[in-house]
């Protein structure tokens, strides 16, 4: 969905401006979806992504021990200085190609690119319920061989409940390497520098010349499931490809 | 504060990551920061660039990585100015932080191209292309903004605040 909206507003779209998120779709995200969305939304040069509180945002400030808060919302009469319509159901997986967040096409017109590498995780995609998504259409299928899978829960908290329910298990029987939490391979860091030429659909958050390794090195970025089915077919695909429609 | 020098030409939405690559954030040194400016858009700007001389690039300059060692790398490589249509939010921050001087001026921006002399006067936002004969006015910055860049910076600034 966040790259959908990059795609349409640019990577200086929302600059020195508030990406505010509302509406019925909104209701329905979970509590990671909208971090993600939060995450990515500087990535249109945004200050910040907002959404509006409620009973989810509050039962997930209850669990994570904050106390109660003042809650804020926008005026009703609001002014914005655009608005943006966006239909959840009839978005598509979208990947952002090289080397701009914006650079986005649906995964359907993607074309045949072949990979070398896959990120799954990271600050940006690596919750708990990205985990879940990663290893439902992982298990029982296994990496191409020719392709490197990482997996990069986001905190120590979340490597453990991955643990706990399994998920870490379908990883490494799917052929993934899962590391800790870290930046790793994100920006070129460590473990899983691109050689040049290669090419690594990741679930970060910049696609910049040079970013994960190698100047000529590719990054493409995508969902969890995006990644996944891409880990498994060795090229861009689609999770319907992997665990059908 | 004025400077002048040669201008250096780049494009849209240059990103941290090519201002100063990952790679190089082992080190908090600003020379060797500066040792490797630019390199992954311009191989070359690390050698000709001289103190003085003027960064010149289109919209969204600095978008991407958080990283300060941008705005420092540039500043170490003895770039005066940056002058671009527009910077990225946390790049203009971090820019003002170091004390990198920088201004927002599409109209200079276009009309001036790789090499030409350029001069800026930062009190006046000034800019002057020498090579063409033509005067562009940026918005200059407020005085409180010119004392932190000509104390070097945010923390020099407050330091010199609190002394």
């Amino acid at each position: 969905m966040i790259l959908h909206l990059i795609g349409r507003i640019g990577v200086d779209g929302a600059r020195y401006q508030s990406l505010e998120f509302t509406g019925d779709g909104v209701a329905n995200l979970s509590m990671d979806d909208r971090f993600t969305i939060a995450n990515m939304a500087i990535e249109a040069g945004a200050k910040n992504g907002i959404f509006p509180v409620d009973e989810q945002t509050l039962a997930y400030l209850r669990e994570h021990g904050a106390k109660p808060p003042r809650v804020y919302a926008a005026d009703p009469d609001a002014e914005y200085t655009r608005t943006v319509d966006i239909d959840l159901g009839a978005l598509e997986p979208t990947v952002a190609f090289p080397h701009l967040p914006s650079n986005t096409r649906p995964v359907r017109e993607a074309g045949d690119v072949a990979i070398d590498q896959v990120v799954i995780g990271s600050c940006t995609n690596g919750r708990i319920s990205d985990m879940r998504i990663a290893a439902e259409v992982l298990r029982g299928h296994t990496v191409a061989e020719r392709v490197r899978a990482i997996v990069i829960p986001a905190t120590q908290r979340i490597w453990l409940q991955a643990l706990e329910e399994g998920l870490l298990k379908v990883f490494a029987e799917a052929g993934c390497v899962v590391s800790p939490p870290t930046c790793g391979p994100c920006l070129g860091g460590h473990m899983g520098i691109l050689a040049q030429g290669e090419r690594c659909v990741a679930t970060t958050n910049r696609n910049f010349v040079g970013r994960m390794g190698h100047v000529k090195s590719e990054v493409y970025l995508a969902s969890p499931a995006v990644a996944a089915a891409s880990a498994i077919a060795g090229r861009i695909t689609a999770p319907e490809t992997i665990i059908g429609e | 504060m004025k400077a002048k020098g040669k201008a250096f030409k780049y494009g849209d939405n240059v990103d941290t990551d090519v201002i100063i690559p990952a790679r190089y954030l082992n080190t908090p040194d600003a020379s060797e920061l500066a040792g490797h400016c630019m390199e992954d858009i311009d191989d070359s700007f690390t050698a000709r660039v001289q103190p003085g001389d003027i960064l010149v690039a289109g919209r969204n300059f600095g978008c991407g990585s958080s990283r300060e060692h941008a705005p420092l790398a540039i500043k170490e490589s003895g770039i005066a100015c940056v002058i671009a249509e527009s910077f990225a939010r946390i790049f203009y921050r971090n820019a003002l932080n170091i004390a990198l001087p920088i201004l927002e001026c599409p109209a200079a921006v276009r009309a001036i191209s790789a090499a030409d002399e350029v001069s800026v006067d930062l009190e006046t936002g000034e800019i002057v292309n020498h090579t063409t004969g033509q005067t562009f006015r940026a918005e200059p910055f407020p005085p409180f903004m010119m004392e932190l860049i000509a104390a070097g910076g945010l923390v020099a600034y407050l330091k010199g605040k609190k002394a």
